[in-house]
């Protein structure tokens, strides 16, 4: 329709916009055709939609008025659109005619960069005296010395004007019809958010930053101690949420006395981001077309894309997947096809921008009889899965329990029902939880085995979600320990914090009081509902981003366990909550935040060799404080041992061998089968074999110089562990791995370094 | 700043002229509509709707900004605001029907269609400057432009119309519309 004469024509059409106004015109001219009057249309529809609105508002009805108005949009498509037109037309697109392309084809993209510098450049005027005006319009009334010819009421004060002010980056992708072109959305004129020019707003955000005597300051969190975020917390808009990151990590930063290192340079940014959202390093293309994106905004637009990509689905489906599995993901075609098709679940969520409490409520809602474990269920039905999946691992991983011998239906056993419940404890609030919270009995939580023997009862043993039910109740008293959590505590015990703030452990007894009859759904809802799995999400994703987590309950000291870092993890928490917004704009938060620009230091094996005692004290303070971010830069494979259990195994099964470098690698070869290994003949390698060896030999050179320094050192295990990390990984260790290994400490019989030369031989071994 | 003038505010939109009791309106949403709504539509046409879809669109941009308040800055900006609220619905439109939406492109039939109409025309001066150039043609031409525009013909039905052969009958609509372009460029010449 919009140019005929290029129907036919076999040559490649070149875009030729007079052509195609001209062809459309002549059409009307020709046919005599002339704009109808479509008043008392337009007229109609607009008081149906209007009516519908204002009764879908009052009845509270969450159906979308356009189905009952007839529209052919949604309110949300108008508000998008007029926000769009209004911050453009606020920006002074429209205002001026831009000189033709002199370009023959029109379409030549240096011209098209060349003319958008100039719309921006000659629009820079324009816009300046827009904000004066804009300015003007947004004073509150009462600051105002005199009434003016501007309306003072509400309607008039949430303005066309007033809405192209209001920027929030968390909407759906906005193609980016003009070089300086944000997605708008309106303000809900309930909000009682203040207005915030766009200029100040792009001018937060990283790579845009403007001196602190002019940078809008925001002020640090304040939440009331021991007091759960409110539920009525406002929905902030991204660039406040971000600004909020910066100013309290500089609170914190400013309390501690660590000066942080200087930003990085905007290509290793470019780097930086990529890695974290999407795994992987920049493209030639996306860096060049950083360099010609010549808008405020380009940071943003560069992150949004990455975010918007399948991709950035791909990495997190597979990272959320195992978050809520608890192991390691991968989702390549190796894997089993009931895990594909859960991670694919969880990708296709993260691509349609569901909220996470959404994914994690029909995670675990399921079907609603008993779970139902027929292996065409755990294809199609990601709830069935998750749960399958963890008692079978469960299972397997104690199977010298008498309990995988009986009849009993796999979701009866006690053995998989515990590993249930642990599992849902970690997705509902990065918890721990003991035996002797559910068992009666006596505490004994050095041996699952041990106690499983000492104690027959278990609580909810007749009802299989009773028990992970019950985490609603026991948030009560667990919400307020992570936030207060000042002491290093052993990863293998439940603390809580009693009502005059002082930590304790768990005592053997019931947990909390459950009222009613808790069910699958009912904690289906909870998780739906609650703010506390958004705490796990968080520290997910700022483990993802930063290399270590916001708020480890373990390995604090008291200086830097203090509240400030909980405060944020839980207000960021509260406003994935409050907004239900998805994991895309969680990401971006903290990847658009100053933090994030901050220079790094790679603490690989030459870096622990020379440096000092002091100086490594130091980098790790600044590590830990996010002052000073672990640098990356290099690609890190992954180990073919996916656990420090695993090592833990083969090491048990292979007690005689020398636990050396060779014997280790070799051991990753095969590492599921431990006992396949001679212990006293020389193994015969294959040439697959000398080839890994050869490739693994160079960063296993120094590695029992370095695990002695810190062995002798007098730091923790924690801490050690965290070193023992950063050596191979360039980031600190995860919750799970924390955990695992105790287990690996326990196998070397408590040998520290033995067990640090171990585990990052094991995290290097497939390099 | 121009003057501030409210033109619709409340749950329910009647015709009646006047001004608000809060404001001192010269307007109201009538007046917007019947100002704006040929502009709206004919720019609508001129970047590749329909008829029935430049109709609805038409309707649904100004139902969207209607349905808040809304505040006249000035002529030229009103004029502006409301075809981009068009163009962003006809983005929305195409992108629901799985449509390509290259809006580079779309961006580039915008800024042509504002150095043709102007930034506050509504293309009633570009129409009258196409009839005018049409006119300038020779006959052959305008029959063979009427031919594909009105009529819809093939060019083998042109051709066979003006006994010239296929090629001739796309020569001469080509050349005719590089007239009527370097005509409606002169007469309209805004830069």
């Amino acid at each position: 329709m919009i140019d005929r004469d290029r129907d036919s024509s076999k040559e490649q059409p070149t875009f030729e916009p007079a052509d195609i106004i001209l062809s459309n015109l002549l059409n009307d001219v020709v046919c005599d055709h002339s704009p109808p009057d479509l008043t008392n249309r337009i007229v109609t529809q607009l008081n149906r939609v209007i009516v519908a609105e204002s009764a879908s508002s009052t009845t509270n009805n969450l159906a979308n008025p356009q189905e009952w108005s007839g529209s052919l949009f949604s309110l949300s498509e108008y508000d998008e659109a007029v926000a769009l037109a209004a911050s453009e037309i606020a920006r002074g697109y429209g205002l001026i005619v831009p000189p033709p392309v002199d370009d023959a084809s029109g379409s030549n993209q240096l011209a098209d960069e060349q003319l958008s510098v100039w719309i921006q450049r000659g629009t820079m005027l324009v816009t300046a005296l827009a904000a004066c005006v804009l300015a003007v319009l947004l004073i509150p009334p009462g600051l105002q010395t005199k009434p003016t010819g501007v309306p003072q009421n509400k309607d008039i004060a949430v303005s066309q004007m007033d809405q192209a002010t209001r920027v929030d980056q968390t909407g759906p992708p906005q193609v980016a019809n003009q070089p300086n072109s944000v997605a708008v959305t309106v303000a809900d004129p309930d909000s009682n958010e203040r207005p915030f020019p766009n200029e100040r707003q792009l001018a937060t955000a990283p790579g845009n930053r403007v001196d602190n005597a002019t940078k809008p300051q925001i002020s640090p969190i304040i939440v009331a101690n021991n007091q759960e975020p409110s539920s009525s917390t406002k929905r902030m808009l991204d660039n406040d949420i971000i600004g909020i990151i910066d100013n309290q990590l500089k609170h914190l930063w400013k309390r501690v006395g660590v000066t942080p290192q200087p930003s990085i340079k905007t290509e290793l940014w470019l780097e930086r981001s990529a890695l974290a959202i999407v795994g992987r390093l920049p493209t030639a293309a996306e860096k060049e077309a950083f360099r010609i994106n010549k808008s405020e905004s380009r940071n943003v637009e560069y992150v949004d894309k990455l975010v918007s990509s399948q991709e950035f689905s791909k990495r997190w489906s597979e990272l959320v997947a195992g978050h809520y599995l608890g192991k390691r993901v991968v989702g390549d075609r190796s894997q089993p096809g009931p895990q594909l098709s859960f991670v694919k679940w969880i990708a296709d969520s993260l691509s349609n921008k569901v909220f996470v409490g959404e994914i994690e409520r029909e995670m675990i809602s399921g079907p609603s009889s008993a779970p139902v474990l027929e292996s065409q269920s755990l294809r199609t039905d990601p709830a069935a899965f998750w749960l399958a999946d963890i008692l079978e691992r469960s299972e397997v991983d104690h199977r010298e329990s008498s309990e995988h011998l009986s009849k009993k239906p796999l979701e009866q056993k006690n053995v998989g029902l515990v590993a249930a419940a642990r599992q849902t404890m970690r997705i509902g609030g990065n918890a721990s939880m003991v035996c002797s919270q559910c068992h009666d009995g006596e505490s004994r939580n050095d041996d699952f085995n041990n106690y499983l023997a000492s104690t027959q009862t278990v609580r909810g043993q007749d009802s299989f979600w009773k028990v992970p039910a019950s985490l609603s109740g026991m948030s009560l008293d667990r919400r307020v320990l992570g936030v207060r959590a000042l002491k290093v505590v052993k990863s293998s015990e439940y603390f809580f914090e009693d009502a005059e703030g002082r930590l304790k452990l768990a005592l053997a007894g019931p947990p909390t009081q459950i009222s009613g009859n808790p069910t699958r759904s009912t904690l289906a809802d909870w998780f739906r509902s609650s703010v506390e799995p958004r705490r796990a999400m968080v520290e997910l994703v700022w483990n993802e981003v930063f290399k270590q987590p916001l708020f480890p309950i373990f390995g604090l000291t008291e200086e830097e366990g203090n509240n400030d870092r909980a405060d944020l993890r839980d207000f960021l928490a509260s406003q994935m909550q409050t907004g239900e917004r998805d994991l895309g704009a969680l990401v971006r938060w903290v990847v658009l935040s100053s933090a994030f620009r901050v220079d790094g230091q790679k603490m690989d094996s030459p870096w622990y060799l020379k440096a000092t005692a002091e100086q490594i004290a130091e980098t790790q303070k600044q590590t830990r404080l996010f002052a000073s971010l672990v640098s990356s830069e290099s690609p890190i494979l992954d180990s073919k041992w996916t656990s420090m259990n695993q090592v833990a195994t083969w090491v048990k099964a292979n007690r005689s061998y020398e636990l050396n470098s060779q014997a280790l690698a070799q051991g990753a070869i095969n590492p599921t089968s431990p006992n396949s290994l001679p212990k006293t003949s020389k193994p015969n390698y294959s040439e697959d074999q000398v080839r890994f060896l050869v490739s693994v030999s160079k960063p296993y050179r120094n590695v029992s110089e370095i695990a002695d320094r810190l062995a002798a050192s007098q730091m923790s295990w924690p801490m050690l562990l965290e070193h023992a990390y950063l050596v191979s990984d360039s980031r600190f260790p995860t919750q799970i791995e924390r955990d695992e290994s105790e287990t690996l400490l326990k196998a070397v019989e408590q040998d520290r370094a033995k067990t640090l030369v171990m585990i990052i031989n094991a995290r290097l071994g497939s390099n | 700043m121009a003057k501030s003038s409210k033109i619709f505010s409340g749950n329910e939109l009647t015709l009646q002229p006047g001004p608000s009791p809060t404001s001192d309106i010269s307007w109201d949403a009538s007046v917007l509509i019947t100002n704006h709504q040929a502009g709206v539509w004919r720019y609508l046409r001129s970047i590749g709707c329909d008829h029935s879809l430049a109709d609805d669109l038409t309707q649904e941009t100004f139902v969207a900004v209607l349905r808040k308040p809304f505040i006249q800055v000035s002529p030229a900006a009103t004029s502006s605001y409301l075809r981009r609220v068009a163009y962003h619905l006809l983005v929305s439109f195409r992108r629901r029907q799985k449509r390509v939406v290259i809006t580079s492109e779309m961006d580039q039939l915008d800024l042509q269609w504002m150095r043709w109409a102007g930034i506050d025309g509504d293309g009633s001066d570009l129409t009258e400057a196409l009839e005018d150039c049409f006119r300038r043609l020779t006959k052959r031409a305008q029959l063979s432009l009427k031919m594909r525009f009105g009529e819809n013909a093939t060019r083998e039905l042109i051709a066979k119309e003006l006994g010239i052969s296929e090629h001739g009958a796309k020569n001469l609509m080509q050349r005719a519309k590089i007239l009527l372009k370097q005509c409606l460029d002169g007469k309209l010449n805004r830069d």
